[in-house]
């Protein structure tokens, strides 16, 4: 079984009776850029959330580097989290009292990685991304770009089988979201499953899957 | 654990006036507690100190004063004549489970020799070496008074050490000639008593001894002979062979001497045996009183610790959404707001002991109370206070770790 990632008739619906999604099917290979598109209230977000596990479905199921997780206790979809997902946030959600490579090895701290081996990993990683000059400044002291390259960095440190990024350039200048761009195109290009979130066309054109969220439905890929 | 001690103390770091501000309540709690309890403490030892004093085997019969009116005075003296030597011998003779029993008498001398600068605190009393030898004297010089010298009607005086100081000041009291009114006295030896310092227990005051000038009971009819109209004893001390025998003893002892000075008020019983426990149930109430007091604010210490950790829950929505985002599980947050309230509350508890000494150290130096902070005080204000971060941190660590990691992409 090679999809990482394998979404079957997802719902999910807030409060009141509008469907933010209603009834998803999505099936990511290894090694897909896999973009979803669509305006503000598509229901792209939500799909990403629950495929992130940041939140369940009110129905359908969900296989993750083959694991259901549609039924997993709060702890142990805490683990899948950890382990197999790493998220990129439109706003970065860098801990703001962490130094850099803390944020970065923040995930290994929940997974009782020792300090000193963490911390180590996170510098490599900060290297990779350009940013090993900078890995004991504070969040605040980093532009944007830099900050979003360091929850890159924090997203791979446990090397999960999935990427997954909510907008990762909305927040940023032109040349830092290029840059940005850029480091996905090239983790994309080492192998790495991305699913990404965005409405700018442009954004999405670096992926190689487009699927086009509408009211909460899948409508159509390019 | 060592993460999670480390990532609580940051926190608590970022935020220093706010941890020090609800980590007060604790410390004011915990103070309260040790300073309560080391008041406490310091009583019962004073106390103890005093029955030491006392003799927990010894019974004091004191005269007790007439009244000053003369018809009602004429009237009990035409009953009885007091405390005498007579009931001396009838103890003696009808009281089983006694070791001694002695009397004595205060003499008011006009003049003395040496002639001392201050003659407060001197008291010269007549005793009967039986006396003597039930009181918790030591001997710092000399000898003891004998019952030969009673016999003989020795001309010899015993000091206090206070009466010792007093009288010859550094010089050496022993064997040295003092004269009281027309008699001279050789000092023959000078004894150490109790505590101390005059005090009282349970309304009862406790005669310094210290400053006594003591001579043999016959020497003292000398010295200055018995008054008209007063007892001829002021106090008969006896002392029990063991504790059992005293509380029987009293009650026999003093149905006996009703009958013997027909029910006149001329005399009164201290039983210090008796008195400790008065004052031990004192207190057992005292303690409790002041335990609940002090319970009630280390309550309000917590209630103030688990109403600051919900504001910083609130406050903090968006780290707890980011640390569940990259892995960490419910449980891992309930165990970090758990350890920040238990720090919280350990800080208050260590700085509350050390508020705690000072709390006692203060109430000493202005009420004169003897205070000891023990050592099971300090132990009880530590478990306490780090029982009270699980207990009152609990609740807002459960609303923390049911916060849901969507949060983090809203926000």
């Amino acid at each position: 079984m090679s999809a990482v990632l394998e979404a079957r008739g997802l719902q999910r619906r807030y409060g009141g009776a509008t469907l933010a999604l209603a009834g998803a099917d999505l099936v990511v290979e290894r090694g897909q850029f896999v973009a979803l598109v669509g305006t503000s209230g598509s229901g792209k977000s939500t799909l990403l959330q629950l495929l992130g596990c940041l939140d369940r479905p009110d129905a359908g199921t969900l296989h993750i580097d083959g694991e259901d997780v549609s039924r997993l206790s709060d702890d142990a979809l805490a683990r899948v989290r950890n382990r197999r997902i790493g998220f990129v946030f439109q706003s970065f959600h860098l801990l703001p009292r962490l130094r850099a490579d803390e944020n970065v090895a923040l995930p290994l701290r929940y997974a009782h990685v020792p300090e000193a081996t963490r911390l180590e990993r996170a510098r490599e990683l900060l290297e990779r991304v350009g940013l090993g000059h900078r890995t004991h400044h504070l969040p605040g002291e980093l532009s944007g770009g830099q900050c979003q390259r360091v929850a890159i960095a924090r997203a791979l440190v446990a090397d999960p089988p999935l990427l997954l990024a909510d907008e990762p350039t909305g927040n940023l200048d032109s040349t830092s979201g290029r840059e940005i761009l850029e480091l996905f195109t090239t983790l994309h290009a080492e192998g790495r499953t991305i699913v990404m979130v965005t409405h700018d066309p442009h954004v999405a054109s670096f992926a190689d899957r487009r699927v086009h969220l509408e009211d909460g439905h899948i409508v159509r890929e390019t | 654990m060592r993460d999670l001690i480390k990532e609580a103390a940051r926190s608590l770091a970022a935020h220093r006036a706010r941890t020090v501000l609800s980590g007060l309540g604790i410390l004011f709690g915990v103070a309260a507690v040790i300073g309560i309890l080391s008041i406490g403490e310091g009583a019962r030892r004073e106390q103890e100190a005093l029955i030491a004093q006392l003799g927990v085997l010894n019974v004091q019969i004191t005269s007790t004063e007439l009244p000053e009116e003369k018809e009602a005075k004429l009237e009990i003296l035409r009953r009885t004549e007091g405390l005498s030597t007579r009931d001396v011998r009838a103890i003696v003779a009808m009281l089983p489970g006694v070791e001694h029993v002695g009397g004595s008498r205060v003499l008011e001398p006009d003049t003395l020799f040496p002639r001392p600068a201050d003659r407060k605190g001197l008291r010269f009393v007549g005793v009967d070496p039986g006396h003597l030898a039930g009181s918790p004297f030591t001997l710092v010089s000399g000898r003891p008074l004998r019952q030969e010298d009673e016999k003989t009607t020795a001309r010899v005086a015993l000091l206090g050490e206070a009466a010792a100081r007093r009288l010859f000041g550094r010089k050496r009291a022993l064997h040295e000639w003092i004269r009281v009114d027309q008699t001279w006295l050789r000092v023959v030896g000078v004894v150490r008593t109790g505590t101390g310092g005059q005090t009282s227990m349970e309304g009862v005051t406790i005669q310094d001894r210290s400053g006594d000038v003591m001579m043999p009971l016959s020497t003292s009819r000398v010295v200055a002979p018995a008054k008209r109209g007063k007892a001829e004893l002021d106090e008969i001390q006896v002392a029990f062979a063991s504790v059992e025998d005293v509380v029987p003893g009293v009650d026999v002892l003093d149905r006996h001497l009703k009958r013997r000075h027909r029910e006149q008020p001329v005399y009164e019983l201290t039983v210090p045996l008796t008195l400790i426990a008065q004052s031990e149930a004192q207190q057992r109430i005292f303690n409790m009183v002041m335990g609940l007091i002090a319970g009630i604010s280390l309550l309000v210490g917590g209630i103030g610790i688990m109403n600051i950790m919900l504001a910083s829950v609130m406050e903090r929505t968006k780290e707890i959404a980011i640390r569940l985002a990259v892995g960490a599980s419910p449980r891992d947050i309930h165990r970090l707001f758990v350890m920040e309230a238990c720090l919280i509350s350990l800080l208050g508890g260590v700085l509350g002991i050390f508020a705690g000494f000072a709390v006692s150290w203060v109430v000493a130096w202005f009420t004169g109370w003897a205070t000891s902070v023990s050592l099971q005080a300090v132990l009880l204000a530590t478990v306490v206070s780090t029982l009270e971060g699980l207990v009152f941190g609990y609740l807002p660590a459960r609303q923390a770790a049911q916060l849901q990691p969507a949060m983090a992409v809203r926000l």
